[in-house]
């Protein structure tokens, strides 16, 4: 079965960037604008993986995450953080959150789904 | 005997009609000249901006070092949540001087304990002389050095500024009223103009009001307008004066004012200066005038710079008394600088200013309620005698509604191309109406506070004198 | 902040022995419609261009959706799809040369369109690929630079580079940078002699974005003047070069204009690497305050023993404001022969360069707690009281008793 993954992001270059280059290397991948519809969604539904950005409107990826930490039944899910803010004190922040990996934009898209594939392999273990 | 009492007044009137409809004239040409000014300069800036990543100015080590002066008087309410929200601004390097200005309440001891400060040995060097200062303190905790608490005898707000200026260790320093909000880019814009060119030397920002608007951990979190009458006719004169005239003024280097909640200054140059005056209420207006002396008299090139994007919230008041206080203050503050400064009238020493800014404030801005109230007067007293033909006075009436409408109207759609701050659409229609609604009423009520004005300037003056008439018997 | 003369009266022109005032009363009227006419026809345009812009925003606003909705379906087929040698990095030329086909798969799916939409597609590909150059690197952003070329949009932006309006010429500079072509350098270099600040920022900024560090000491060499903004904007490309720009600097403190070198000497002390040392030390003699300023900053943060000399000597210079930097350098070296020098400051300067003193003298180890220690003790009112806050900023108890002699050195 394929892996299911979420994909928060606002900007749709870059939505669109990862999920072409996602579904290419064969997840299932769905949408969300911010973090307030990818709570919503995942009420509903269950994934194996979340990839959100930080700066979004009504929601931020780090409201999301903390969020996600909360509940018991999404505390599992690992998730990927997509940013532009490049400060060390940032990530650290970002980690200490319970974020599973961080990719700074600019990004390279390969690099991208190795990284994926990496927290993936190490979640089944 | 009646027939030439008739024919004087009338002479009189006639020439003071004519003197009201030349000046009726010189005003709106001068305004519709000051709003292209303005609209040209406002088109630049935008373009400017599409040029400027902000994040570059955060993250870089040569950006001008700022200090912020945050004076509080009896504040122990709400001092907590705007040392805070100032820490948070985004700069690279800022340090925050709160500066107690001796208050009765517990303002002190609040700010003690929640930043956990402690009392340091720094030196107070007192550059400009000021009251004495109690003490410096600092935090124990590493996430506030960036806060300087200073504790002084009470001496007002310029003296409290004062204090701040001497105590600040930064290059540039920013003065904000304790009660503004300050958005967390508005630092970064403001200081933007110091980058460009090396000759400014005072940065303002706009202003604008938070009534109505809702507010969050000390941020404004959604743009809206207030439900009361009062604080809206100020957001319709806050954009007339900012947008279309300080950003026209800050465009020809002839900006006189910048507002006291919100400007950046060359610390070098204020000191140089002597800082503020603390006999004065108009103090943010008169240092500012005496920064463009000060350069224009020693022949050094300067620029004083309007950015009309930055933005500092403040609480308007929200009942006309309140208001009409405020007002007095502020046209008491605006006589008391023109009348220091008054040798700058018509000096062509002093250029723009001399020549246009100056001028225009005494005559426009100080005297423009004096005119107007006469003109009510006149009309009044006309209308008594017989003499004052209705419909004309109609025509004329209508006509100037009309000119007052266009130039808030025009200040709206400036606003509303530009910055776009307001995102509900009924808040931009109610504010078109407003605008044409202002002008009876609420004007009328302007123009006898600002008279008022000068009647509370001189007793005044009076009452110092007597004051110091009973201090020299003794 | 009001429009200035309210209503006023006029006078009944039926009072014969007086005056006639039937001229003026047709003048007065004239005057009312002529404003009054103008003053609407204003609010009437400035209403309806607003209105006619908000709607047509919008409008264009979804077009432009659209378009480029399928813009990016079309490019992504051509940025992510497999291609056998999949490192440019081994062979530039034949991963080029792969993509080719794709290339014009692009090309063929924009050219259906009707020759009208074309245009806006061709448009369409341009902001969207513009925009993906500020979010992918590696292999994708190759695959986008050669896009560009290939579809004419480098050739199109160096054109608007000679146009009279400044914006479009930034624009064109910072789209160039974004291209990453070489061919747009020596257009680039022409727009940094440019009148517009704005061009000539993006223009430098273009360069090395497209040419990396070998074109840092060519610009620094070419530039007349830089804004502190300016600054800004290239320290940050610059100190990504690490100890690779270094070399570059040292070059440009050759420029004959001030501002250059004392960027160049600002950068060299961010960057700390003491290879900077003998060249700053070098000029510092020969050049404007400002710079000696900058100088003294940047040596008193490399904190090379190589400098001591020329600190100590600038130490007694007449400016007080050399002074204070050259205080602030000595107290990075922590060297103790500035010790004694700054004592001396300390003791007899301006109560500025005293404050300066103090501090260095908090930051030299051993030597110079004592050398505070001993001014607190018999120094004067002022001595005193900046020896107190210094020692207690180190973290000395100032108001602790104290054994003969000094327990605590």
């Amino acid at each position: 079965m394929a892996n299911r993954i979420l994909v928060v992001e606002d900007d749709s270059n870059i939505e669109q960037l990862v999920t072409f280059k996602l579904k290419n290397s064969g997840f299932e991948v769905f949408n969300a604008r911010n973090g307030k519809e990818a709570l919503d969604f995942l009420q509903k539904n269950s994934v194996d993986l979340v990839v959100t950005d930080v700066m979004m409107p009504v929601m931020g990826g780090k409201e999301l995450v903390m969020e996600l930490k909360k509940d018991p039944k999404t505390r599992s899910i690992p998730t990927v953080m997509l940013t532009s803010r490049t400060l060390e004190k940032e990530i650290v922040e970002g980690f200490e959150l319970g974020v599973e990996d961080y990719i700074k934009k600019p990004f390279s898209p390969q690099e991208f789904i190795v990284r994926i594939k990496t927290v993936l392999a190490r979640r089944k273990t | 005997m009646m027939e030439f009492m008739t024919g004087f007044s009338d002479s009189i009137l006639s020439t003071y009609a004519v003197f009201i409809i030349g000046f009726f004239i010189f005003v709106n040409v001068f305004y519709f000249s000051m709003y292209t000014i303005s609209f040209g300069a406002i088109l630049t800036y935008l373009r400017r901006h599409m040029f400027c990543d902000y994040r570059v100015i955060v993250q870089s080590e040569l950006t001008p070092a700022v200090s912020i002066l945050a004076p509080a008087y009896n504040e122990s309410a709400t001092c907590i949540e705007s040392v805070n929200s100032l820490l948070k601004l985004n700069y690279p390097t800022a340090e925050v001087v709160f500066i107690n200005d001796g208050s009765k309440d517990d303002t002190l001891d609040v700010v003690i304990r929640e930043f956990d400060l402690v009392r340091t040995e720094r030196v107070y060097v007192p550059v400009i002389a000021t009251k004495p200062v109690r003490g410096i303190y600092v935090s124990r905790k590493p996430e506030y050095r960036k806060l300087i608490v200073v504790d002084k005898q009470n001496g007002g707000k310029a003296d409290a500024l004062n204090v701040g200026i001497n105590v600040s260790r930064y290059e540039l320093i920013c003065a904000i009223d304790a009660d503004s909000i300050l958005e967390d880019d508005a630092l970064i814009k403001v200081a933007k103009p110091f980058l460009d060119d090396d000759r400014v030397v005072a940065v303002g920002g706009i202003v604008r009001i938070a009534n109505g608007c809702k507010i969050e951990r000390g941020r404004v979190s959604e743009v809206r307008l207030s439900n009361k009458l009062v604080p809206s006719f100020q957001v319709i004169e806050y954009y007339r004066a900012y947008l279309s005239g300080r950003m026209g003024w800050g465009a020809i280097n002839g900006l006189l004012i910048i507002s006291g909640a919100f400007g950046l200054f060359k610390r070098d140059l204020v000191l140089q200066v002597g800082g503020y005056k603390h006999d004065t209420v108009g103090e943010d207006m008169e240092l500012v005038v005496r920064m463009h002396r000060h350069c224009l008299e020693n022949n050094i090139p300067y620029r004083v710079e309007f950015v009309p994007d930055p933005v500092c919230w403040t609480e308007a008041p929200e009942t006309l008394k309140v208001l009409g206080r405020q007002r007095n203050r502020w046209h008491r503050g605006l006589l008391d600088t023109l009348l220091i400064h008054r040798k700058m009238l018509f000096n062509k020493r002093y250029k723009v200013l001399g020549l246009v800014s100056v001028p225009y404030f005494v005559f426009i801005e100080l005297l423009g309620p004096v005119i107007e109230a006469m003109g009510y007067l006149a009309v009044g007293f006309g209308y008594y005698l017989g003499m004052v033909n209705l419909e004309i006075f109609l025509l004329f009436f209508i006509v100037s509604v009309i000119y007052g409408v266009m130039f808030s109207v025009s200040s709206v759609i400036l606003e509303e191309i530009s910055f776009h701050r307001y995102p509900r659409t009924r808040d931009l229609v109610k504010l078109l109406v407003l605008a044409v609604v202002e002008n009876f009423g609420y004007r009328q009520i302007t123009v006898w506070w600002r008279m008022k004005a000068f009647w509370d300037y001189a007793r005044g003056v009076q009452s110092w004198g007597v004051m110091t008439r009973v201090g020299f018997k003794k | 902040m009001s429009s200035g003369g309210r209503p006023t009266g006029h006078w009944r022109t039926d009072r014969p022995p007086y005056r006639n005032h039937a001229g003026e009363t047709a003048i007065f009227f004239l005057f009312v419609l002529v404003t009054t006419f103008f003053a609407l026809f204003l609010i009437a345009i400035g209403s309806i261009g607003l209105i006619v812009a908000k709607v047509r925003e919008s409008t264009v606003e979804s077009t432009r959706g659209s378009h480029d909705a399928r813009t990016r379906q079309a490019l992504n087929a051509y940025l992510f799809s497999d291609i056998p040698t999949a490192d440019p990095a081994e062979d530039r030329n034949a991963f080029i040369t792969q993509l080719e086909p794709l290339l014009i798969a692009l090309k063929i799916e924009l050219d259906i369109d009707p020759f009208a939409r074309r245009h806006a597609r061709r448009r369409s590909l341009k902001r969207v690929m513009l925009q993906l150059t500020s979010e992918v690197i590696g292999e994708t952003r190759i695959r986008l630079t050669r896009a560009f070329e290939y579809f004419g949009f480098v050739d199109e932006t160096v054109r608007t580079l000679d146009d009279h309006r400044w914006w479009v010429r930034a624009k064109g500079c910072k789209n160039a940078g974004l291209m990453l072509n070489e061919a747009a350098l020596p257009h680039l270099e022409r727009c940094l002699d440019d009148e517009n600040d704005d061009v000539r920022i993006e223009a430098a900024q273009a360069m090395l974005d497209i040419a990396g560090v070998e074109i840092i000491a060519p610009i620094l060499m070419r530039l007349q003047g830089m804004s502190l903004w300016m600054q800004v904007r290239l320290s940050r490309s610059i100190l990504r070069y690490g100890e690779h720009a270094v070399e570059p600097l040292v070059h440009g403190m050759r420029s004959e204009y001030p501002v250059v070198q004392g960027f160049c000497a600002e950068m060299l002390g961010i960057l700390g690497d003491v290879k900077a040392v003998p060249t700053l030390l070098e000029y510092i003699d020969y050049t404007v305050p400002e710079v000696k300023h900058k100088s003294l900053v940047a040596l008193g943060r490399l904190g090379d023993d190589r400098s001591v000399p020329v600190i100590k000597r600038f130490l007694d210079s007449d400016d007080e404001r050399l002074r204070i930097d050259a205080a602030r350098a000595a107290g990075a070296m922590s060297s103790p022969s500035l010790a004694y020098s700054l004592h001396w400051m300390l003791v007899k300067d301006t109560m500025n360069v005293k404050l300066a003193a103090g501090e260095a003298l908090s930051r030299s180890g051993e030597m110079g707690l004592k050398s505070l220690r001993y001014a607190m003790d018999l120094g004067n009112e002022d001595v005193r009281k900046v020896a107190m806050q210094y020692l207690h900023e180190a973290g000395v108890d100032v108001h602790a008793p104290r054994e003969e002699d000094g327990g605590l050195l």
